[in-house]
């Protein structure tokens, strides 16, 4: 009987908590997917977080000396640019002297316009599956985010010529997807605004 | 503190046992044998033990002694007595003679007697599992868990002989005793040493897998506050180093190899049984230099800095699949078992040290005097034509020659780094019990400082901490429970930032660093603005971090059948610590201090850790062989969590102090729940103690990955062959005593990726700029990229090895060979900018191999009496290689990585020599042409290797007489940036000093050496690429006199006449010296000039056991 005591005691002091495993909750501090849609006010920070981007930052790049005015200026001799010896080259030289190419500079606007690209076409296939966000809500969200993505595109367009139109958040897609001539870039920005 | 520390002592002394004396002086006249028990336990603290009717027909006794030792005292005592007395550690045994002369008992008739008896250690702790067999006869048995043992009808003057392992054989004659008690003595074999395994143990003997041991006397050798440090070059495959020379810097250890890409590549760190965190939460303390692996480096300082390395028993290192298979998913990058102390049964004991010294950096770079830097800086400008100014805004302007006082020389490694700082250790551990119960609790107390102060801390590093143990067992020893504890609250304070690179780079004739008040001086040129950087004004900032831990561990078991045992434990580790940092406006200069906001951060930080882990063991025989089988269940989960505080724009330094009191506060969190929990089987199968067999099989699962691929098995089977125990192996090579080959195969697994990244995930606080408010709307934003699909990395292990010990034990050592593959690797791979990220975690065909040699041999070179020489010699060489990586070429890998090379390179120019015309460097193009114009995406067609080709170390111990003399020297070889080559951690010429190597320097065409030096930028491009050439990087060996310890036990007699049971006295150095062909002050982290080296520590000790 002692025995029977001591193993039952021994299993239960173990047997306990073990009913959960291996499912973790989301950590408080982030929302998933999901939830990030459920409600108005949760949609409304996700395109908030667009314009934040937009205002601190210039696609992607810091502001200020770094931001698209400045390096678009002195790519087009709006500034000027005294170069120091032994600084090398900079990416303001790199605008400045017109050396840009795929292996120095130039990327820059391009990777940051995709990363929000792909926040804008994330927000937009999330609201546009949200059956419990208010309707008229929902409608300006959808429009507000349609506008910044045409935003985007209207600027690289303008910067790189024909650019690839990315409009899935599948990594797998757009990591093959091929440039779509710049001419129908803008048909589409156009049929997005319409 | 010193005082406290005393009196702490004084009282722990004043308040243990009365020491009792080993002599007895005594006279008593027709006293009963009870009476004078009761007088010799009272005077001499010895325990009786013996049943009652043993004394039944005992005879009184006379006798009057002065000062006899106790063994002779009781011999005289009960000479004439019905009963025997034997003594054993602080027991007297009496038992009762058998009388030969009665007529029942005459040997004519039946010779024979039943015997039964107990086996015990030299403590009296039962012995389960000896061997007991009658001399010259099949007759034998074995003891039952409480050590007892029965043989039937064995001749009355028959011979007992008892082994067990790990203890020295005992034979016994009965002279017609039917109840023995028979201690046995641990062997010295060390072959039957304990080797701790998951799980369990086993001995040296039959250990069929490849691992590694430190013992406590190892660590108690070296002053060293991380464990990790005491392991360094101890144990084969295993390679570590300290990120810096600070107190609680950070401590890389790499168990095999990198054997991933991106992902952890830290070992399992196992406490106890418990699991225990390998990497810190990412912190402000930068200044520590970081833990993890080399390349893969995890956060600021080391989590092994917050437990008590004089608490610590035992490291076991388990490499091998047969070892870290039951680990399972965890163990791909090897596992640290660390064990702790545990009470001894028997007579308390305490236990008092008592180390203190100096600690001082002896390192030095060789770097340039203020008569040779300043005419190689002459030189420099007129190279080039250039004439220097004292001019701030003149490109040209070089104070070192025209502001500052050309005729100082200062050494700046000595001025800045080498202070002398105090080191005190103390610790008081108290042990004991009895056959039921065993405790241990000690008390430590440890202060290291650093060279570098801050004027608003006390610069020192102080840990306090107390370990408990105590373990039970039930009369009938089947119950049995056990706790451990152990707390340490550790505070340390230092400047944010580190001196060395300081000390490196200021030129020698640097004004003086203080006015004669005691304020900084930044010698300020005529327009009154700072012609150099002040490095003693890193004073005027603080990185203070609070750490107290706590590892706590309580389980307990019941054999449920003879060798069928339930048990269950439960683990507990919280780690809670905060950091402070700040820089105050004193450390600009004065010029800046108007307009320069301050900051200040702070962090809160909190790793729990839950385990939980019910278990089944069998241990048995089956036929000729002895099994040992576990089945069990483990559940686990670690929660971390932080909260961090950058203040920003605080109106002065007083309001520095606190946080609130900054303009602008931007707080990060960030908390992870990781969950794990795994079954788990083992089977070992020893047959005829020659052949060896181990099967393990696991299951795990780990929240890291995704809902459809959380689980996974893993397994292994190892087997050994002690060919030694074949007849005609004995015949043939009669001079080796014991021979062993083993192998193994199998996986495990590695989970070291963020909690989380499965998961889709919007987030507030990342820290970044987009997620400020917008026009008061809080942002949301897509965290990463997910990946449901993400799966076990999975590593595949083949160890054989052969382990040997011949000529009577002289010599023994081992040799292992590893083949591991690593795959299924978890890689951050890299996306094309229209996915909108830079990379996505998902899992990779890609397979990367490492293979290793390992080389151990331990030979006692002198036994001879008074002298004892003993040297054990260790050798690692691994060898790294990526076998597969599809289609390498067009991935966005093919910068870094090649295939049949090792993954830890970087692809560089080839430096094609000085052009002895221009006194400029030249590079090989791809095609082998000599140019100075090179396309980085093309031509960087060398590869340097970044791993270690080898490592080892080489213990000695003498001893002669009371004196031991240890030393442990370690050695490695490595290719690593070395400043010396291109003569400076800057550009020769420039401001800043230079390493001698750069006084062999071009100087004239025909000449060679160093570049041609240049004041300012004249030849950047060149020096740009001779910076991303092979120029740079040296192979660079080393060899360091890591520990030096000098032991003197006071002997016996004096020890006793102050009432002692032992006593010694010490010295120890760590760190003493360094030979190397790097130029820059310490090999230890090659090619980094910014972080303190190691410094050497030196103290004298005591130790005294009462």
């Amino acid at each position: 009987m002692k025995t029977l005591y001591y193993c039952l005691f021994i299993v239960l002091f173990t047997g306990q908590s073990c009913s959960k495993l291996v499912e973790v909750d989301p950590p408080i501090t982030k929302l998933t997917a999901g939830n990030a849609y459920t409600n108005d006010a949760n949609a409304i920070s996700v395109v908030s977080s667009l314009y934040a981007s937009l205002s601190n930052y210039s696609f992607g790049r810091p502001g200020g000396i770094g931001s698209l005015s400045a390096l678009g200026s002195l790519y087009t001799d709006e500034l000027g640019f005294v170069h120091l010896p032994g600084n090398g080259t900079s990416v303001y030289d790199g605008f400045y002297s017109n050396k840009l190419s795929s292996t120095t500079y130039g990327a820059e606007y391009w990777e940051g316009a995709y990363t929000d690209i792909y926040n804008c076409n994330a927000a937009l296939n999330g609201i546009a599956e949200s059956h419990t966000l208010t309707p008229v809500v929902k409608k300006q969200l959808l429009s507000e985010l349609k506008f910044l993505r045409s935003l985007y595109y209207y600027f690289i367009v303008n910067l790189y010529g024909d650019v690839p139109w990315v409009t899935t958040t599948d990594y797998t897609v757009n990591a093959r997807v091929s440039r779509t001539a710049a001419l129908q870039v803008l048909k589409n920005i156009q049929a997005d605004l319409r | 503190m010193k005082l406290t520390l005393v009196l702490l002592t004084v009282a722990l002394c004043a308040a243990a046992h009365p020491v009792r004396s080993q002599h007895i002086s005594l006279t008593v006249k027709n006293s009963t044998v009870e009476n004078l028990i009761t007088l010799v336990e009272k005077q001499t603290g010895l325990v009786f033990i013996y049943k009652k009717e043993t004394l039944d027909q005992a005879k009184k006794v006379s006798i009057s002694v002065q000062e006899m030792p106790v063994k002779e005292f009781l011999e005289t005592a009960f000479k004439d007595q019905p009963f025997f007395c034997f003594l054993e550690n602080q027991t007297v045994i009496l038992q009762k003679r058998l009388l030969v002369h009665e007529p029942a008992n005459t040997a004519s008739e039946n010779p024979s007697l039943d015997v039964s008896g107990k086996i015990t250690d030299t403590e009296g702790v039962p012995l389960e599992g000896a061997s007991v067999k009658v001399k010259g006869t099949k007759e034998g048995t074995s003891t039952n868990i409480r050590g007892e043992f029965i043989l039937k009808a064995v001749g009355e003057n028959a011979v007992l002989e008892i082994s067990s392992i790990g203890y020295q054989v005992e034979t016994v004659s009965l002279n017609n005793r039917p109840y023995l008690i028979i201690p046995m003595k641990r062997s010295e074999n060390k072959l039957d040493e304990t080797v701790v395994m998951a799980y369990g143990s086993t001995t040296k003997r039959f250990n069929v897998s490849n691992t590694g041991t430190i013992k406590a006397a190892d660590i108690a050798n070296q002053p060293v506050a991380n464990p990790l440090m005491a392991l360094q070059g101890h144990v084969p495959g295993v390679a570590i180093s300290a990120s810096s020379g600070l107190a609680n810097a950070g401590a890389r250890v790499s168990v095999l190899g990198p054997s991933t890409f991106t992902s952890g590549n830290d070992p399992l760190i196992v406490i106890d049984g418990i699991p225990y965190t390998s990497n810190l939460i990412a912190n402000f303390g930068d200044v520590l230099g970081s833990s993890g692996t080399q390349d893969r480096e995890g956060a600021a300082g080391s989590p092994l800095n917050f437990i008590n390395p004089q608490d610590i028993e035992r490291i076991d290192v388990l490499k091998d699949a047969d070892a870290t298979a039951i680990y399972g998913s965890r163990a791909a990058n090897g596992a640290i078992l660390i064990t702790t102390k545990k009470g001894k049964a028997g007579k308390m004991s305490v236990d008092v040290s008592l180390r203190t010294g100096i600690s001082v950096l002896t390192t030095r770079a060789k770097l340039l005097n203020t008569k040779q830097y300043l005419e190689l800086r002459r030189e420099a400008f007129s190279n080039y034509g250039v004439v220097p100014s004292n001019d701030r805004s003149n490109p040209n302007y070089a104070p070192d020659l025209m502001v500052w006082d050309t005729t100082r020389n200062i050494d700046l490694q000595k001025e800045l780094l080498s202070k002398p700082v105090t080191y005190t250790n103390a610790q008081v551990s108290v042990s004991g019990g009895n056959s039921n119960v065993n405790y241990l609790i000690s008390g430590m107390y440890n202060q290291d400082s650093s060279p570098i102060e801050s004027v608003y801390g006390n610069n020192k590093d102080r840990k306090f901490s107390t370990h408990i143990a105590l373990n039970t067992i039930s009369d009938n020893r089947k119950f049995r429970t056990g706790v451990t504890f152990s707390y340490l609250y550790d505070i340390n304070q230092l400047p944010q930032s580190d001196f060395t690179r300081d000390a490196m780079y200021l030129p020698p004739n640097v004004p003086e660093f203080f006015h004669a008040d005691g304020s900084l001086n930044w010698a300020p040129d005529k327009s009154g603005s700072y012609t150099f950087y002040n490095p003693y004004s890193k004073r005027y900032s603080l990185y203070a971090n609070n750490t107290a831990n706590l590892v706590s561990r309580f389980e307990m078991g019941y054999e449920l059948l003879p060798g069928l045992t339930l048990s269950s434990s439960v683990g507990i580790n919280n780690m809670q610590s905060d950091d402070y940092s700040f820089n105050s406006s004193l450390q600009l200069p004065p010029e800046y201090r108007s307009f320069v906001p301050l900051f200040a951060h702070k962090g809160v930080y909190n790793i729990r850790n839950l385990v939980l882990e019910p278990l089944l063991t069998y241990k048995g025989k089956w036929g000729k062989g002895t099994v040992d089988a576990i089945a069990g269940f483990n559940y686990q989960k670690e929660n971390r969590s932080s909260l961090s505080m950058i203040g920003r724009n605080f109106r002065n330094d007083e309001s520095l102090w606190d946080i609130t009191q900054a303009a602008s506060l931007d707080l990060l969190q960030d908390v992870n729940e990781y969950k794990y929990n795994a079954g788990f089987g083992k089977f070992s199968y020893i047959h005829l103690n020659k052949y060896m067999l181990n099967l393990a099989l696991r299951r795990d699962a780990s929240s890291r990955f995704g809902p459809g691929s959380r689980y996974h098995d893993f397994g292994s089977v190892g087997t050994g062959w002690i060919i030694s125990e074949e007849n005609w192996f004995k015949k043939t090579l009669p001079f080796i005593d014991f021979a062993k080959l083993r192998i193994s195969y199998g996986s495990s697994g590695n989970d070291q990726i963020n909690d989380y990244a499965y998961m889709d995930l919007y987030s507030t606080s990342d820290g970044g700029l987009e997620d400020r408010p917008y026009q008061g709307n809080p942002s949301l934003r897509v965290s990463r990229l997910p990946n449901p699909y993400l799966q076990w990395e999975e590593t595949r292990k083949l160890t054989s090895g052969l382990d040997f010990s011949m000529l009577k034990n002289r010599i023994s050592g081992s040799i292992s060979y590893a083949d591991n593959r690593s795959g299924n690797q978890l890689v951050n791979y890299y996306l094309p900018s229209t996915t909108g990220s830079v990379a996505i975690l998902k899992n990779f065909p890609g397979i990367i191999q490492n293979s290793q040699w390992e080389f151990s041999l331990n030979t006692v070179n002198i036994s001879n009496g008074s002298i004892k020489w003993t040297t054990s010699l260790n050798l690692t060489i691994p060898r790294n290689k990526l076998l597969r990586f599809d289609n390498l070429s067009e991935s966005p890998y093919s910068k870094v990585l090649e295939i049949g090379i090792p993954i830890n390179i970087v692809k560089v120019f080839r430096f094609a020599g000085l052009n002895r015309e221009t006194g400029t460097y030249q590079f090989y193009d791809k095609d082998g042409k000599i140019t100075n114009k090179l396309r980085p995406e093309l031509d960087k067609t060398g590869i340097i290797k970044l791993d270690r080709e080898f490592y080892g170390g080489l213990q000695n111990t003498i001893s002669y007489k009371s004196f031991t003399l240890d030393f442990f020297l370690y050695a490695q070889k490595q290719f690593a940036k070395d400043p010396g080559t291109i003569g400076s951690v800057n550009i020769p010429g420039n401001f800043g000093n230079m390493t001698t190597t750069v006084l062999n320097r071009w100087q004239k065409p025909g000449d060679g050496g160093i570049q041609k030096l240049a004041s300012g930028y004249q030849d950047i491009d060149i020096l740009a690429n001779a910076l991303q050439s092979d120029l740079i990087y040296r192979n660079i060996f080393y060899l360091r006199l890591k520990n030096i310890n000098l032991n003197y036990a006071v002997p016996a007699a004096f020890v006793s006449r102050l009432h002692l049971t032992s006593a010694r006295v010490f010295v120890q150095a760590q760190n003493i010296k360094v030979w190397t062909n790097y130029t820059g002050m310490d090999p230890e982290n090659p090619g980094i000039i910014q972080t303190m080296p190691l410094r050497l520590t030196l103290v004298f000790g005591a130790q005294l056991s009462f």
